[in-house]
């Protein structure tokens, strides 16, 4: 069953297939983990994140389908809500920004970490230090920390319709930084 | 923030209220700027997960977790038994011969038979007794033949004015082939078929099978056998297990 593609895992699970389960978690724990960790800024914390997650996937409290995209997107997208969820729960500011934090540990991800992840991170990392302290800040504030688009307005005091243009602009000028670089596909699967 | 496409940036980090959501998504179906904007998000921010740098996570952590979503699924089905099926459910529970895996493996039956009613309910936190909740008709442990090992249960559940067998078994030797394991309604002597399954690695498995045979019939027996492909009009091989309805 290992050698199940994630569609045919999700389709498994809707019909109770533990093992399916299992398999599923296993080829995303670290990476979820990780997203939530990078998130919520706690490891209590990102566990709970993990567990809600598989929680909604058991139950079928989350419905994935192949036209909503791949797998691995869909259950990225579903972590990166959950941990958001708690991260307003706890409405307890995260300590970190984006370029500070993710310089610090930059080179220590260990051999076994999947390689494709890693080169991923070090092209990404690459192009996020090229954009402009402003533009990290706010892919930070909207993408990481899930802000309200009225916060964000509040924080870097911009009107609300300037806002949505402000994101979509530094997560391009990120983009063009990555094809610059040649590196990153979407095509790539963990 | 009146206006719909302004709601786009909250859309996408879930953080509108369930009600907002539901409005923003009907607000989809007509926008298509917004929907097109959605798209891009979605494109432009699909890498920046992997800019998570790689975290331990702290040991024991499967086990636990895996636990817990196994337990909670659990939870959820005692919860839809404290409603309408109460009364159908003590009754079983009070059927000596009951050993104790047949709570979990009727919950299981009914979970899969009640997964659309119930569906609403358990998703649903602060849902009450507004949903409808499939009525237990009668519930049965499956005696195994000869020197079988395998368990089983079935119920008959009455869901909107239909009747469905749920039938769910444990420890089953793997099938060869085309084998498939199949369900039987017995009226007497006469055999109906009353769907078909084919176990998982884990010797586990389950079929919930609409009756709509024509007519009204007075079931007797429900067994099931191991016939060598799903088309068996009329059962070829051994009976596994059966019981008296």
């Amino acid at each position: 069953m290992r050698e199940l593609s994630d569609a045919a895992l999700y389709e498994r699970v809707q019909a109770k297939d533990k093992e399916a389960l299992e398999i599923l978690y296993d080829r995303y724990e670290k990476l979820l983990y990780s997203f939530s960790y990078r998130i919520v800024k706690d490891g209590g914390l990102s566990e709970e994140v993990l567990q809600e997650v598989f929680i909604k996937l058991w139950k079928g409290r989350a419905q994935y389908s192949e036209e909503k995209g791949k797998f691995s997107s869909w259950i990225l997208t579903m972590t990166r809500h959950t941990a958001i969820d708690h991260l307003r729960k706890q409405s307890r500011e995260p300590d970190f920004e984006l370029d500070e934090r993710d310089a610090l540990h930059s080179d220590e991800a260990s051999v076994e970490d999947q390689v494709e992840w890693k080169e991923r991170g070090v092209v990404l990392r690459a192009a996020v230090s090229k954009l402009k302290e402003e533009q990290k800040r706010i892919i930070e504030m909207f993408y990481f920390k899930g802000m309200t688009h009225k916060k964000i307005s509040q924080e870097f005091d911009l009107p609300l319709g300037t806002v949505k243009g402000r994101i979509r602009l530094a997560l391009k000028h990120l983009k063009t930084n990555l094809a610059e670089k040649g590196g990153v596909s979407d095509e790539k699967q963990l | 923030m009146k206006n719909n496409c302004d709601q786009l940036l909250d859309y996408f980090n879930g953080t509108l209220t369930d009600e907002e959501k539901k409005t923003f998504e009907a607000h989809l179906e007509s926008c298509s700027d917004c929907r097109e904007e959605l798209q891009e998000l979605e494109d432009l921010t699909s890498d920046l997960p992997y800019l998570s740098t790689p975290e331990e996570p702290p040991s024991g952590m499967k086990e636990r977790v895996l636990q817990n979503v196994f337990e909670s699924a659990s939870d959820d089905v005692e919860e839809v038994d404290t409603e309408e099926t109460r009364s159908n459910v003590t009754h079983m529970n009070e059927t000596k011969r009951s050993p104790k895996w047949l709570a979990p493996a009727l919950a299981a039956a009914l979970f899969l038979s009640l997964a659309g009613n119930a569906y609403t309910y358990i998703t649903d936190e602060g849902a009450t007794s507004e949903t409808e909740v499939s009525s237990l008709l009668k519930a049965v442990q499956l005696e195994p033949s000869g020197a079988s090992t395998s368990k089983g249960a079935a119920a008959l559940v009455s869901d909107n004015g239909k009747t469905n067998l749920v039938v769910q078994a444990d420890d089953l030797e793997g099938v060869e082939e085309d084998q498939v394991y199949q369900v039987w309604l017995l009226e007497g002597e006469k055999p109906y078929r009353a769907g078909s399954f084919v176990p998982g690695e884990n010797g586990k498995g389950a079929v919930s099978f609409e009756i709509n045979y024509e007519g009204d019939h007075d079931w007797t027996t429900v067994a099931i056998t191991l016939e060598p492909n799903a088309k068996s009009k009329t059962p070829k091989g051994e009976i596994v297990m059966s019981s008296d309805l």
